[in-house]
């Protein structure tokens, strides 16, 4: 065999493994999700073609518009807090303070903590009589707050935790790339007189684009498929106030046994994350680095 | 080897195998199962009895998560690996009852009428004049008070209708404003809160679906009435409802006086040995003197059609039902589903050391279970949140239509 074909055989194998796991378990099941959006299937009995229906009985169903509505209401408040924070986490622990990589490590100690067990830590942080949240409200002097139980609450105490767990991650992308910029940059604009806020606006946040790209398109996929935090902290209640998109595909699918109506719910929740994410790859990589 | 040698040490061997040969083959049958600690314990100790007394049948338990059973059970039966029997809850016996994926047991000989378990109970297993599981659980849901905050309070007796119960709760309220140090009733959330509206929903006489299943009907004056009752116990700054964990250490230790609860009272307390004395009295009603009401929740033991050893697993399940099995749940302090426990002798122990768990033992005779209906489940997710918006100051009449509209739809869909 000469080192061509051997090098072909290798390229094959290598680039063949990771695009049949792909081909299996991320492709097909997708178009195997689209055929059962349009079939009435309770997996126990073979699926049976309806057309569009599911699709036009989501249109009139209030509680697939409850959860959509919760699920922006997530995202419009986890993803700028969540990036918004990282950064500033990110930037701290980039500065050549001693010790900074204790930091680090505390920071993205979350983003390793099973997600459940994290979940289930917080509803004891929430607890009405004995929680820690509470406790700090006493101690201030303000009556203790029924978080997981109440709807106007419990979705702020679910996007306080989701935020807390992803700070690490993010702040993590954010430091390699602050760590990425050229110091010179940096002390060329002060020699011209440029401050610390417009280095920052000038300088760091364009060169950041790349990883901000990153952060936001990744950041908003998470916020649209929140559903670990939900099922183990409020099961959707209080009165569906944190009945999320992801989280009333599994009822449908699993506690209704209705996957065919439940499959149409993912079909429109993937339309909608490709399409975001396409907009927010447009708008935040536009132009070039430099402005 | 001449031909009559060979005749004979054909022969021999014959003889030397042929007792292996006529023995019993023993049979193994997967039972994947999801309960709780406590349960667990009990259905070992049943296992064992039931080998003991079954030496060709062997159980090979497997241990499953509670909250993630039915993923596991539907995709198993999906994927034909369903194991030969395991537990079932809710509407989802009924829904795989009617997708041919359950045995009917009279072909093994349990009666459709059967005298030895609990009716309320019983009634959960029958579908379309077949019998597709058997009950292995009944738990009835009473109200657990602490003594201590009931003599403090001058009381001696539980709530007996529901206008004692709000009388009480106001009673039974040490503090006011955001120093409450002793609140007067509790309710847990979710399932709890759905289970106490329908508890009232049938102690007012009405129903969840209409006479042939077609319609969601608890917006009916029954519903309302029950919705009435929560939202003016939500009013009242003593009761605490949709309250999270932790409300049975809360009785136990006299921060909560009095909550809506069920048998699993008893084994928090035999784990807890600084809890206070309590007590447990039937659910009130709407007047004095009205037939006593509780609600019952319940699960079964099923066989699936995919079992090749449906015979030895219909033995299990019945065996499971039996007194005799029975009586090593009520020693873990849950109720049997077996009127005849009452007079198995470890059953017998247990309600003499813990007076109050044969109490919640009699109340099964007048318990009743949530409405038999293949899409239970999903009519179930639409009064929970009713019930929680009642709590949250909603009106009644408008958070019964909204959950009865909900429940309709998922209804017309099928």
């Amino acid at each position: 065999m000469t080192i061509k074909q051997q090098q072909l055989l290798l390229g094959t194998i290598f680039l063949g493994i990771p695009l049949l796991w792909l081909l299996v378990w991320v492709v097909t099941p997708i178009f195997v999700v689209l055929y059962l959006s349009f079939t009435s299937y309770d997996i126990l009995s073979a699926p049976e073609w309806v057309g569009t229906w599911n699709f036009e009985d989501l249109w009139y169903d209030s509680l697939y518009w409850r959860a959509f509505g919760n699920t922006l209401y997530f995202t419009a408040f986890a993803m700028p807090l969540g990036v918004t924070l990282s950064l500033l986490l990110a930037m701290l622990v980039n500065t050549r303070l001693p010790g900074a990589w204790i930091y680090r490590t505390i920071y993205y100690l979350p983003v390793v903590s099973p997600l459940i067990a994290t979940a289930l830590i917080w509803i004891l942080f929430y607890e009405v009589s004995t929680g820690l949240f509470n406790y700090l409200l006493r101690f201030v002097g303000i009556s203790p707050l029924p978080w997981l139980s109440n709807s106007a609450t419990a979705m702020p105490a679910i996007i306080a935790m989701s935020v807390w767990k992803s700070l690490g991650f993010n702040m993590v992308i954010f430091l390699a790339a602050l760590q990425a910029i050229p110091r010179e940059l940096n002390e060329a604009a002060a020699l011209d007189g440029a401050g610390r806020a417009r280095q920052f606006y000038s300088i760091t946040l364009p060169l950041l684009r790349p990883a901000m790209t990153y952060v936001l398109i990744t950041t908003l996929i998470g916020s649209f498929q929140v559903f670990a935090q939900v099922y183990v902290m409020t099961e959707g209640g209080p009165n569906n106030a944190t009945v999320t998109l992801v989280h009333l595909i599994y009822r449908t699918a699993f506690q209704n046994l209705d996957f065919g109506y439940a499959s149409a719910m993912a079909v429109v929740l993937f339309v909608i994350l490709v399409t975001a994410s396409f907009i927010n790859l447009r708008l935040v990589s536009r132009g070039n680095l430099y402005g | 080897m001449p031909s009559g040698k060979m005749l004979a040490a054909l022969l021999a061997s014959t003889c030397l195998l042929a007792p292996a040969a006529f023995a019993q083959e023993t049979v193994t049958i997967q039972f994947w199962e999801g309960h709780s600690v406590q349960e667990e314990q009990a259905t070992i100790n049943m296992i064992a009895a039931f080998e003991a007394a079954h030496p060709d049948i062997k159980v090979e338990r497997v241990k499953t998560s509670f909250g993630t059973n039915f993923e596991r059970i539907t995709t198993a039966i999906a994927s034909n690996t369903a194991p030969d029997v395991s537990p079932i809850w809710s509407g989802f016996l009924t829904q795989f009852a009617e997708q041919g994926q359950l045995v009917d047991l009279t072909q093994y000989g349990v009666e459709p009428t059967n005298a030895d378990i609990y009716p309320g109970a019983f009634d959960y297993v029958t579908w379309n004049d077949g019998v597709y599981g058997l009950p292995y659980a009944f738990d009835p849901r009473f109200i657990v008070y602490n003594q201590e905050a009931f003599e403090a309070a001058g009381l001696t007796e539980p709530p007996a209708t529901f206008e004692e119960l709000i009388e009480y709760t106001e009673q039974l309220t040490v503090g006011e404003g955001s120093n409450i140090e002793q609140y007067g009733f509790g309710l847990g959330g979710s399932d709890s809160l759905a289970y106490f509206f329908i508890n009232l929903l049938y102690a007012y006489g009405g129903q969840v679906f209409n006479e042939d299943g077609t319609e969601a009907v608890f917006n009916n004056e029954a519903g309302l009435q029950a919705g009435e009752i929560i939202s003016r116990l939500a009013g009242l700054p003593g009761a605490t409802l949709n309250a999270g964990e932790g409300l049975r250490q809360s009785v136990l230790h006299g921060r909560v006086a009095m909550i809506y609860d069920g048998p699993w009272i008893f084994y928090e307390a035999l784990n807890d040995p600084e809890s206070e004395e309590f007590g447990i009295g039937r659910v009130p009603m709407p007047g004095e003197g009205d037939q006593p009401l509780n609600f019952g929740s319940v699960g079964a033991y099923v066989v699936y059609e995919q079992s090749d050893n449906k015979e030895a697993a219909a033995e299990f399940v019945k065996f499971l039902a039996s007194p005799e099995a029975q009586q090593h749940r009520v020693a873990m302090l849950k109720p049997g589903v077996s009127p005849g426990v009452r007079d198995a002798p470890e059953a017998q122990a247990a309600f003499e050391e813990w007076p109050g768990l044969e109490t919640a033992q009699n109340l099964l005779d007048e318990s009743r279970i949530f409405p038999k209906h293949d899409n239970w489940p999903s009519v179930f997710q639409a009064i929970i949140p009713a019930v929680e918006a009642i709590i949250g100051g909603e009106d009644p009449q408008s958070a019964l239509d909204a959950a009865v509209n909900q429940a309709n739809r998922a209804l017309r869909r099928g």
